[in-house]
C-alpha cells in the first residue's frame, strides 16, 4: 500500500510541473501587457518599463520560469487588484466553501446513483429501467447554470421552501472555524439549530451540482451491475438459493462499484467545473464564484492561482480515488 | 492501388470478428452506418439532432422577427401569440433569439470537436504506431492535459486570449484532444501487430501510408463514436463559458449568453432563461442520445442489450 501511495505521488509530479508550464506559458501570452495595466492608462512608457523591471518581465523566459516556480512554492500568488488582498489568503478563507459543497454533492450523487444504476441493471429493459434511463441522459444533459436558475425559481421564489442563495442568511455568525464546513462546524459548536439552517442553504446547490454525477454514476454502475450478474458466482449463488436482495446488494454491487469508483474521482473535476456557474448563480463564496468573479473583472492573479488550485486537488482527488479502489479491489494494487 | 490493400485488412479483421461471415466486410464508416439500426435511440438522437441543425441553418426563414431587432415598446412582454417566447430586456424576440443562437453552439461544437479529432486521432495514431519513449513522453503530455477539468481549461484559455469565435474554439478543441488521443492510440497498439501491417511494410509503403490508409479505417468507428459524445460536451462548455461571459461577444445571440442576460429580470421575466436553456437541454440530449446509442452498439459488453 505505502508503496502503491509513493509511486501514485512520483507520477503527480510530471503532471503538476506540466499544470505549472501551462499556467505560466498562458500567463505570458495574455494580450495585454500586465505592466502596463499595473501602471495604469496614464503612465509613460518609462514608468511601464520601470514596473516591467521590478516585476522581473524584461528578462529572458526562463529566467522568468523559475522565478515563478520559487514564488510559487513560497505561496506567493499575488494579490488580487479587486479585493486588495493576497490571493493565497482569499483562497485559503474560500476552499472550505467549496469543499463543503462538493462533499454534499458527491454524498448526494453517490446516495442516489448507485440504488439508481443497480436497479435498472435488474430490471433490465423493463419500464423502469427505461425511465432511469431517460432520467440519466436528461440529468447529463441539462446546463447547470440553467438548472440552478429553475431551482432557485421554484423553490426559493414560488413556493419559498429553500433559501435563495449563500452558506447562511445575511448577518448570521460564521461558526468558530474547525473544520469549515459550516453544517459540521455548527454541529460541533453544539449549535443544532444553526446546523440545520446552514444545512437548508445547501439543498438547492448541492442538488444542482449532483445532477449530473447522479446521472454518470448510474449509469456506470447499471453496465457494470450487469457485468457482474453474468459471472459464474452469482448463477452458483442462485443455484445455492441465496435470498435475492442479500445477493444483490453484498456480493453483486461490491463486485461491481470498482468501475463507479473511477468515475468518482473523475466527477470532482466535473464539480470543481460546475462549482464556477453554480456558486455565482447561489452566491455561494468559495473558489468557482472567486473565480468567476476574477474573470469579470479581468483580474489575472486569483484566475491564475484558482487554476492551480482546481488543479491540485482534482490531481489529489484521484490519488486518493486510486488508493480506495485499491482498497477495494486487491487486484487493482497487485497490477500498479 | 490505393485502395487495395485496405479491404485485405478489414477482411481478416472481420475474420477474427465473425469466421461465419462469408460477405467481405465493408470499411469502418460503413460498419458505422450498420451500428445504427443496432439501437432504436441513436435514430432517436439523429432525427432531434437533424430537425436543430435545419431550425438552425433556416433561421432566418424561420425566425418571425430580427433577433438584433430592439424594440423599447415591446420590453420583457410575457410569451403570447405575437411573440411565442416573449421577449427580453431590450425588447429582442426570444424566440428569433433561440433560433439563431442554436448557429454558434452548432458552429463552435462542430469545428472544436472535428479539429479535436483530427488533432487527437493524429496523435494517438502516430504515437501508438510509433511507440517506444515518443509514446510514453506523447501520453504524459495528454495526461498533464488531462489533468484539469475540461471547463476550467477551456476557460482560463479564453480569458487569457479573449472571448472571440476562433479562441472558443482552439480552447474547447484542445480540452478534447486527450481522449481524442487516447481513443486513437489504443487499437493502434493492436493493429500494429497484424500481418497486413507488416505486409504493407514489405511492400515498401511508407509509414504515412500505412498509418493513414490502413490502420486509420480500423479506429474510425471508436473515434467517431466519441466524436459525437464529445460534441455534447462541447456544447455545454460553450453555454457555461457564454454564462460566464467568455463567450461570443454580444450582440450575437447565443444560449449561454441570453441566460446570462435573463439573470438580470429573473424575477418579472423567467421566460428569457427558460427557452435557451430548453435549447440547450434538447440540444444535448439528442447528441447523448445518438453517441449512446452508438456507444452501446460499438462496446461488446453491453452488446445483444
Amino acid at each position: 500500500m505505502l508503496a502503491l501511495i509513493l509511486r501514485r505521488l512520483a507520477l503527480m509530479i510530471p503532471v503538476l510541473l506540466g499544470l505549472l508550464v501551462l499556467v505560466f506559458v498562458l500567463t505570458r501570452i495574455v494580450p495585454a501587457d500586465p505592466a502596463a495595466v499595473l501602471a495604469g492608462e496614464q503612465a509613460s512608457p518609462e514608468q511601464v518599463a520601470a514596473i516591467r523591471a521590478t516585476l522581473g518581465l524584461d528578462r529572458p523566459l526562463h529566467v522568468q520560469f523559475v522565478r515563478y516556480l520559487v514564488q510559487v512554492a513560497s505561496g506567493d500568488f499575488g494579490t488580487s487588484l479587486y479585493t486588495h488582498r493576497p490571493v493565497v489568503q482569499d483562497l485559503a478563507e474560500r476552499m472550505p466553501a467549496t469543499i463543503e459543497l462538493a462533499l454534499a454533492s458527491m454524498l448526494l450523487a453517490i446516495l442516489v446513483g448507485i440504488p439508481l444504476g443497480a436497479v435498472a441493471a435488474v430490471r433490465r429493459n423493463g419500464w423502469l429501467d427505461q425511465i432511469i434511463r431517460v432520467f440519466t441522459i436528461g440529468g447529463l444533459a441539462v446546463a447547470s447554470f440553467w438548472m440552478a436558475i429553475m431551482l432557485q425559481l421554484v423553490f426559493s421564489m414560488q413556493l419559498d421552501i429553500l433559501p435563495l442563495r449563500g452558506r447562511v442568511d445575511a448577518g448570521v455568525p460564521a461558526p468558530p472555524f474547525l473544520t469549515g464546513l459550516y453544517v459540521i462546524d455548527y454541529l460541533l459548536a453544539g449549535n443544532l439549530a444553526l446546523a440545520r439552517h446552514a444545512l437548508w442553504h445547501l439543498v438547492l446547490p448541492s442538488v444542482t451540482l449532483a445532477l449530473p454525477a447522479t446521472a454518470t454514476i448510474a449509469r456506470f454502475t447499471r453496465s457494470s451491475v450487469i457485468e457482474t450478474l453474468q459471472k459464474d458466482f452469482v448463477a452458483w449463488e442462485r443455484a445455492v438459493g441465496y435470498p435475492r436482495r442479500v445477493m444483490l446488494w453484498k456480493y453483486v454491487l461490491r463486485n461491481s462499484l470498482s468501475a463507479t469508483v473511477t468515475q468518482v474521482g473523475l466527477l470532482f473535476g466535473l464539480f470543481l467545473s460546475g462549482s464556477i456557474v453554480v456558486e455565482a448563480v447561489f452566491g455561494w463564496p468559495g473558489l468557482g464564484d472567486y473565480l468567476f468573479s476574477a474573470i469579470t473583472t479581468a483580474d489575472y492573479q486569483p484566475v491564475m492561482a484558482t487554476t492551480l488550485a482546481i488543479g491540485v486537488i482534482y490531481a489529489v482527488v484521484n490519488i486518493m480515488v486510486d488508493l480506495v479502489q485499491a482498497r477495494i479491489d486487491p487486484r487493482v494494487a497487485e497490477q500498479r | 492501388m490505393s485502395a487495395a490493400p485496405a479491404p485485405t485488412g478489414n477482411g481478416a479483421e472481420a475474420a477474427a470478428i465473425a469466421e461465419d461471415s462469408p460477405a467481405p466486410r465493408r470499411g469502418g464508416l460503413a460498419r458505422l452506418v450498420g451500428l445504427f439500426n443496432a439501437n432504436w435511440t441513436s435514430w432517436a438522437g439523429l432525427a432531434m439532432l437533424v430537425v436543430i441543425v435545419l431550425m438552425a441553418i433556416f433561421a432566418p426563414l424561420l425566425a418571425p422577427y430580427d433577433p438584433l431587432d430592439q424594440s423599447i415598446l415591446n420590453r420583457l412582454k410575457p410569451p403570447s401569440a405575437d411573440f411565442l417566447m416573449g421577449t427580453d430586456a431590450f425588447g429582442r424576440d426570444v424566440l428569433s433569439r433561440v433560433l439563431y443562437g442554436a448557429r454558434i453552439s452548432l458552429i463552435v461544437a462542430i469545428a472544436a470537436i472535428g479539429l479535436a479529432m483530427v488533432a487527437g486521432g493524429t496523435i494517438g495514431l502516430v504515437s501508438g504506431y510509433v511507440g517506444g519513449r515518443f509514446d510514453v513522453a506523447m501520453m504524459q503530455a495528454m495526461d498533464v492535459l488531462m489533468s484539469f477539468p475540461s471547463l476550467i481549461l477551456g476557460l482560463v484559455i479564453v480569458a487569457l486570449l479573449g472571448p472571440e469565435l476562433r479562441n472558443l474554439i482552439v480552447a474547447i478543441s484542445l480540452t478534447a484532444v486527450p481522449p481524442f488521443a487516447r481513443i486513437a492510440r489504443a487499437p493502434t497498439l493492436a493493429v500494429k501487430e497484424r500481418a497486413f501491417v507488416e505486409a504493407g511494410r514489405a511492400l515498401g509503403f511508407s509509414h504515412a501510408r500505412i498509418i493513414f490508409v490502413h490502420i486509420l479505417p480500423n479506429v474510425m468507428s471508436e473515434v467517431v463514436v466519441m466524436g459525437t459524445l464529445w460534441l455534447a460536451t462541447a456544447v455545454r462548455v460553450e453555454a457555461s463559458l457564454s454564462f460566464i461571459g467568455l463567450g461570443v461577444k454580444p450582440p450575437t445571440p447565443t444560449w449561454g449568453g441570453m441566460m446570462r442576460d435573463a439573470f438580470e429580470n429573473i424575477l418579472d421575466a423567467p421566460w428569457i432563461a427558460i427557452y435557451p436553456g430548453l435549447a440547450i437541454l434538447a440540444l444535448v440530449f439528442a447528441l447523448n442520445l445518438l453517441g449512446d446509442g452508438l456507444r452501446d452498439a460499438t462496446d461488446p459488453k453491453l452488446r445483444g442489450e
